[in-house]
């Protein structure tokens, strides 16, 4: 399991600010250097993301460990391989809890170092194809969106009534490419309290003429007859093709399994992740949902953290996931799951 | 005036029609226009005779194209098939047939050292382009080359896309995956390549072709498998694949075999088939062949015929439901005739096993989000049309399929063996060598 | 297939291939595709054959094309008459003119001259096209049935007897099905076991539910069905003897109605037998009017014709997609987030449709523009038509390249032709045919002056009312037939269908009648071809005992109801014409005009105008259609010619009647220019002298009535300068 930090230093992450990270950790800076050359990926990683709002974060960490990639002043293989290592564990301990930064990083190192063991005296080429395959990952990674919006807006047709929750970039990708092409279709919206990234969509959707109805995250089972489909995002994909994602998807899938609506999880497939949790507490993030000794001063629910709760969903909740490579059912996801490690 | 009347003939354009045709009158252009034609007509109607039609005319195809490269071979192929698919969408054996014509002519490209040619071949198209594109663009469906279905030779399939960059033709630093000798299809004068490639793309193709002719025999060979000792084997209609299959059982074994009836669209077929008669449709039989085919009966099995009704009452006693199918999608799902899912709701609901025959023809490589866009409606025949009160004021849509999600199934008999529905995409994806399937 | 005596080995390139010294002949099945020749679809007909009209969005012909390819049938020869270069030119530019179409030989014969199937078959055998039997069929079929099993059926009979002709292929369809034609229902009597036909009657040319069938059937066969549920797909398999029939008789001119009559009556002379195949599966159709055309349309929308189904995308560049409830969409449709597109719905590619629109159970063609909030049901509207706001459509026809302006209503029946324009906020009344050609429409002078009718489009808009002509040969061309195969008759619909048809009978009274049928069926006027019964005896006892008992009604003064039906009574039990039932009423109503002027001493004058005043009701009932108009004139002409001042008399009523509306300019003035009124026999000419004044007045007068009167007044002697 991942490391996990108390939750002192979050950011927003979904909300349109950028807060950039604040590190008052002892450690002596996550900062990259060697004899040579420094290299900030943490600042780095932050400008990212507050210069674009619209990227996700393990798509800035991948591009932040990119740029450290070209930016590294490392003589050897080893030297340069675990600088990659460190500056990868700093991004992800800027950031704790989130797994999908955990994961996308991990990838991004298996996947530069794949297929470089060619030659290895030939450092220059060494390196040289190691900045190549960063950059071809980190802009697979960006494309993704696209390309899922792309197939995506296939499961839209006229007269379809589609129901999302929580605020996905590559679900909103698919829903706005939908809207630009006119076909018309209905979507129903849950507020996704208390962060109300579902209000936020509504009023995105409806500035493109797209019907819009935002109903209490308490109407989902009330309402789940009155649509077709559900779609929604994730944070990460396990592999039993499980997924976390923002808190009330498990809800909201329970009550589309029982109308045998059918849940459609738009996702990239970095994220993925190989290992799989047992139940909703086993996830590895801690959230303090459950509070029965609230602080003073709290009568409601507990505050949520700057990256908001999460809640896992088994995959029998879920019909299909639709990724950059295709529309592709639960085993399917598991089989490319566990086939990874044989990279 | 002739001594005797003088009357006249008609052969009903059909499989044998179109397949003398080829024989007699090919022509490359001409050929694809009538089998265009053919197909919307719906004289060649069904999977089996869609499949043998569509890889005959392949055959002649290729065996008069001239062509200078791999490239301009593939691209000629995908543009005949797009205009065949268009023509019917929903027959997919069509398309699947391509798909695997497809393959061979990439695995003979790779044996002959034109792995890369065949790469090439395979640019996807920008995706900036599809985005942009206007709703017309939506509708084009998915190029068959694109850079996910076929970039990964056989040898070493990585099954995340991330890794697939890596068959990018810009990584040439990389070698390809294959571990192939090093290309040479630059230095290669250019005018022999259809001389290597061309006759043995053309020997796999008729083996594809004679795999397609003992699809059936094939299945068949599983009937031990599949068929215990005085099992109540149950089955819907009483399709050919199922009849061979029993019938090789009934060599060894003793079991009894309930056939339902059907729909209306069905029933007729099913009882000739049930009393072994020469069915007027079935032009893909050889009138020959099925008069020196035994009947279950003689075999003394004993056949029951009930109607669709009666199912549930049945289930119960029934050991094992056998179907056919028309079509098989990558996720295990099925497309079969109507009424089926009526039989296989009541196998779930009894936990009575459910075994799907499929020859290979049926795997469609093709995951969808909408099932009814694959649902043929025929022509109504729930109400005469004679009631004319009747038409004027209902609706009665007569679909020819149901699709059946692959929960259903618990497995599949495929002419590569026995399978699970959630293995069938492996299985598919194998056999037309692709990495990933088509959304449609 | 079945019928495949040997394996076929040589290629097909060309029909009729006849191996040399083979027992029997190997013959493919030729196909014969004739015009309709009916004028059922005016006026879109006029510049347009009508089997190139799109009937849900697809030409007619094609589907004709279409069911013969997948028959299997590799020869067609395409017999045009009306608009012969259009369909060449349809052809030549077609898939079916490809190296790669399945028919793989395919004539056009123009052969304008025809005007009947019986034209074109006696054409057929003097061009010795034909040596095998052969299929003939109509440009306006649509089927999906199979031919092997009718096919091999008639071969068997051949073989027995070269004397079976025809097979025909009927249809069961029920009494009252939308896909009848409703003007002609025929009724076939068929031998049961055979299926030989031995008897045929198209109710329609009669009067009445009630048909006469000759008793003799009976006695020559012992079980017979009457069949008058049987949809007539007019497709027949004919043996080349029937070209030869049509040439020995050159006065066949319908297929049914002459031909097969012909052949049934005469049987002991012919001895050639007709079979029907009735079918009770599969579909066969023929859009022979609109009606048909309206109700075939609906059946492929329904996918009773599978696979000749929109989807099926059998145009070279169609491109349609089935949605739930039989909506067709093709590619490129572009609807507003709130148009509502109900069931059984056609759009053809390119078309816009706005807010607020609902669209139900039409067919809409390519690159229309509808606007918003229009309201289009049962339509059918063709490529490239304008639809603009608050329009509502209902049952109509809207051909190509029409423009509607905001606020137009069209109601049911009506039929706005090429290129028209009707302007914003007009109401097009029922029944209504607008078009804008002036290409052979009436010979009549009034007419062609006219190029917009305004009161009829809208101010600003352009078009001008199609008015039947009276030189249709054919029968049931006449106005009144088409309206009852027009767009809404519909038995079940009543209200504004019998208003339309009830104008032109202008019947008010009708109610009362009790003859069920009579108000809603109109009867045919066939002065013409009774005209041989003038003579007979039989007639004339009729004749006689109908004008007393109608003159008895006359003096007596009873009710002009009470007489009517009495009059119709009697036309029924003797089955008279209405030639017959004019000529009964004239010599009544001049008798007692005479009787006035006699024994009550009125003027000539004022007896007329009583008498013709207040029996014009009755007189009306016998008059339907212009020529029926000439055929009274000629009739009092005839009868005044032995009356005491019969010129008098013969200008006076001409006046009444002409003031009555009972006839019109334009009746008076064939009437006139007759020959048989102008000749010298019998004293026609003569007794019309007085008359000519008035018919010159006539010429000069403008169309006020007013002056009509005062021209009576000027003198009973009728001498005008």
């Amino acid at each position: 399991m991942f490391n996990v930090h108390p939750a002192h230093d979050r950011r927003a992450r979904n909300s349109s600010l950028t807060h950039p990270s604040t590190d008052t950790s002892p450690a002596p800076g996550i900062v990259y250097s060697t004899a040579m050359g420094q290299f900030d990926i943490r600042s780095y990683y932050s400008r990212l993301l507050s210069e674009d709002s619209t990227k996700s974060m393990p798509i800035a960490a991948m591009e932040s460990l990119s740029a450290l990639c070209d930016a590294s002043k490392a003589t050897t293989i080893h030297e340069l391989l675990s600088s990659i290592e460190i500056g990868s564990k700093a991004l992800i301990a800027s950031v704790p809890n989130s797994i999908s930064l955990t994961a996308g990083c991990a990838m991004f190192t298996k996947f530069i170092s794949a297929h470089t063991h060619d030659d290895p005296r030939d450092f220059g080429a060494f390196k040289k194809k190691l900045q190549e395959n960063g950059h071809l990952f980190a802009q697979s990674a960006r494309e993704a969106r696209f390309k899922i919006a792309a197939l995506g807006v296939g499961m839209l047709r006229d007269g379809e009534v589609v129901m999302v929750h929580g605020y996905s970039r590559c679900a909103v990708g698919i829903l706005k490419l939908a809207a630009q092409r006119n076909v018309r279709f209905k979507v129903i919206v849950t507020e996704t309290r208390p962060s109300c990234q579902g209000t936020k969509l509504a009023v995105e959707l409806r500035a493109l003429g797209v019907p819009v109805a935002v109903i209490d995250d308490n109407a989902v089972a009330y309402a789940m007859k009155k649509c077709r489909s559900v779609l929604i995002g994730a944070e990460s994909i396990f592999a039993d093709a499980s997924i976390i994602n923002v808190m009330g998807t498990h809800q909201i899938a329970l009550a589309a399994k029982k109308y045998h609506r059918k849940v459609y999880v738009a996702t990239e497939t970095h994220k993925f992740v190989d290992n799989f949790p047992l139940d909703q507490f086993d996830i590895p993030i801690e959230q303090d949902v459950i509070n029965f000794d609230p602080p003073a001063g709290f009568d409601g629910p507990m505050p949520q953290t700057e990256l908001g709760f999460v809640d896992y969903t088994e995959p029998q909740f879920i019909d299909a996931f639709i990724t950059e490579v295709g529309l592709l059912t639960p085993d399917q996801v598991a089989e490319r799951i566990v086939a990874m490690r044989f990279q | 005036m002739a001594p005797t009347a003088p009357t006249s003939t008609l052969q009903t354009p059909g499989l044998k029609w179109w397949l003398t045709h080829l024989e007699t009158d090919f022509h490359h252009e001409n050929s694809v226009e009538l089998y265009v034609g053919a197909l919307k007509r719906r004289v060649i109607r069904n999977p089996v005779p869609a499949a043998v039609g569509t890889a005959q005319l392949f055959l002649r195809l290729i065996s008069s194209y001239r062509f200078q490269s791999i490239r301009q071979l593939v691209d000629y192929i995908s543009g005949v098939e797009e205009r065949l698919s268009a023509a019917r969408p929903r027959e997919m054996s069509v398309r699947n047939m391509v798909r695997r014509v497809v393959g061979i002519i990439r695995e003979e490209a790779e044996n002959n050292g034109m792995g890369d040619q065949f790469q090439e071949a395979l640019r996807s198209e920008d995706f900036e382009e599809a985005l942009q594109g206007g709703p017309t663009a939506l509708k084009k469906r998915p190029s068959l080359m694109t850079v996910k279905s076929f970039a990964v030779a056989a040898s070493n399939p990585s099954l995340t896309n991330v890794f697939e960059i890596f068959s990018h033709p810009s990584s040439s630093i990389t070698s390809s995956a294959t571990s192939s000798p090093p290309s040479t299809g630059v230095a290669k004068p250019q005018s022999s390549v259809q001389h290597d490639v061309r006759p043995a793309i053309i020997q796999d193709i008729q083996e594809l072709i004679e795999e397609l002719d003992s699809c059936e025999t094939n299945l068949a060979e599983y009937a031990m498998n599949v068929i215990h000792r005085n099992e109540v084997i149950l089955t819907y209609g009483f399709p050919s694949t199922v009849q061979r299959l029993l019938l090789r059982a009934a060599q060894k074994r003793d079991f009894t075999v309930v056939v339902v009836e059907g729909s209306l669209n069905v029933y007729r077929k099913t009882h000739n088939a049930v009393m072994n008669k020469d069915t007027a449709n079935e032009e893909d039989e050889d009138a020959a062949e099925l008069a020196a085919r035994k009947s279950l009966q003689d075999r003394g099995i004993q056949v029951i015929v009930i109607s669709d009704s009666d199912v549930i009452n049945f289930m119960g006693r029934v050991n094992k439901v056998i179907l056919g199918t028309e079509y098989v999608f990558a996720d295990g799902s099925l497309l079969a005739p109507a009424g089926t899912k009526n039989i296989v709701r009541a196998a779930k609901a009894r936990n009575t096993p459910v075994v799907v025959l499929s020859g290979s023809y049926a795997l469609c490589p093709i995951t969808t989000f909408f099932e009814d866009q694959w649902i043929e409606m025929g022509a109504p025949k729930t109400v005469d049309f004679q009631e004319g009160y009747v038409i004027d004021n209902v609706e009665m849509p007569n679909p020819m399929v149901d699709f059946i999600p692959g929960s259903y199934v618990g497995y599949f008999v495929t002419n590569n063996g026995i399978v699970a529905p959630n293995a069938m995409y492996r299985a598919t994806l194998d056999l037309y060598h692709m990495s990933e399937c088509d959304l449609l | 297939m079945s019928n495949r005596k040997e394996k076929k080995a040589t290629p097909a390139s060309s029909g009729g291939k006849k191996r040399e010294g083979d027992a029997r002949e190997i013959h493919r099945l030729q196909a014969i595709l004739t015009d309709g020749f009916e004028n059922r679809f005016r006026p879109l007909t006029l510049e347009t054959p009508r089997c190139l009209l799109p009937l849900a969005n697809t030409p007619l012909i094609d589907y004709t094309l279409e069911f013969l390819a997948f028959s299997g049938v590799e020869d067609v020869f395409i017999y045009a008459s009306s608009h012969a270069e259009k369909i060449e030119e349809y052809i030549r530019g077609s898939k079916w003119n490809q190296p790669s179409s399945p028919i793989k030989n395919c004539q056009i014969i123009v052969s304008p001259t025809s005007t009947s199937v019986g034209d074109a078959m006696r054409d057929l055998d003097q061009k010795q096209i034909i040596t095998h039997d052969f299929l003939l069929i109509h440009g306006d079929f649509i089927g999906n049935l199979s031919l092997d099993s009718v096919l091999e059926e008639h071969n068997k009979r051949r073989a027995i007897s070269s004397k079976a002709i025809m097979t025909m292929v009927l249809r069961e369809a029920g009494t009252a099905h939308r896909s009848k034609t409703r003007s002609e229902t025929g009724i076939f009597v068929i031998e049961k076991g055979t299926n030989r036909c031995v008897h045929y009657e198209e109710v329609g040319t009669k009067d009445g539910d009630m048909t006469f069938l000759p008793a003799s059937l009976i006695k020559a066969h012992s079980e017979l069905q009457i069949r008058s549920d049987l949809l007539d797909c007019s497709l027949d398999i004919c043996a080349p003897n029937v070209p030869v029939l049509y040439t020995e008789n050159f006065d066949y001119q319908h297929h049914r109605r002459d031909f097969l009559n012909g052949v049934l009556r005469e049987t002991d002379l012919y001895e050639m037998s007709i079979h029907a195949h009735i079918l009770s599966d599969q579909y066969g159709a023929r859009a022979r009017s609109l009606q048909t055309y309206d109700a075939i349309s609906r059946d492929i929308t329904s996918r009773w014709a599978y696979p000749l189904c929109p989807d099926s995308n059998l145009g070279i560049d169609q491109a349609y997609s089935l949605k739930k409830g039989n909506i067709y969409v093709e590619d490129d449709v572009s609807l507003a987030k709130s148009t509502i597109i109900n069931r059984m719905t056609i759009l053809g590619s390119g078309t816009r449709i706005g807010e607020n629109t609902v669209v139900g159970q039409s067919v809409i063609g390519r690159n229309c523009e509808i606007g918003d909030e229009t309201e289009i049901e049962c339509a059918h509207i063709w490529d490239g038509v304008t639809i603009g706001d608050g329009c509502k459509i209902n049952n109509a026809i809207i051909a190509n390249n029409v423009t509607l302006g905001n606020r137009c209503i069209i109601q049911p029946g009506s039929i706005i032709s090429y290129g028209v324009k009707i302007a914003g906020g007009t109401t097009v009344r029922a029944g209504s045919r607008i078009c804008n050609s002036s290409s052979k429409i009436n010979d009549d002078d009034s007419d062609d002056e006219k190029r917009t009718d305004e009161d009829l489009v809208g101010i600003g808009g352009i078009g001008f009312e199609y008015e039947g002509s009276d030189d249709d040969d054919d029968d049931d061309d006449g106005l009144e037939g088409s309206l009852r195969d027009g767009l809404v008759f519909n038995m079940n619909h009543s209200n504004l269908s019998d208003s339309s048809i009830s104008t032109i009978s202008d019947d008010e009274d009708d109610s009362e009648d009790d003859m069920p049928g009579l108000k809603a069926r109109l009867a045919r006027s066939d002065s013409v071809t009774t005209a041989g019964s003038e003579d007979n005896d039989e007639a004339e006892s009729w004749h006689k005992e109908a004008s007393q008992s109608l003159f008895s009604a006359v003096e007596g003064d009873h009710p002009v109801e009470v007489a009517s039906l009495e009059l119709n009574g009697l036309r029924m039990s003797a089955n008279a014409s209405w030639h017959q039932v004019r000529r009964a009423v004239v010599t009544a109503l001049v008798a007692r005009v005479e009787q006035l002027v006699s024994k009550a001493s009125k003027t000539i004058a004022a007896a007329t105008e009583t008498v013709f005043t207040r029996w014009s009701p009755l007189i009306k009932r016998t008059i339907f259609e212009r020529k029926d108009q000439v055929d009274f004139l000629l009739i009092v002409q005839k009868e005044c010619v032995d009356k005491k001042q019969g010129p008098t008399l013969l200008f006076a009523i001409c006046q009444k009647m002409f003031e009555a509306d009972l006839v019109e300019e334009v009746s008076v003035n064939a009437w006139w220019a007759d020959e048989r009124s102008s000749t010298d026999v019998g004293g026609m000419a003569n007794v019309r002298k007085v008359t000519k004044a008035f018919v010159e007045w006539l010429a000069e007068a403008e169309e006020e009535s007013s002056e009509v009167e005062d021209s009576e007044e000027d003198g009973e002697d009728g001498e005008e300068e």
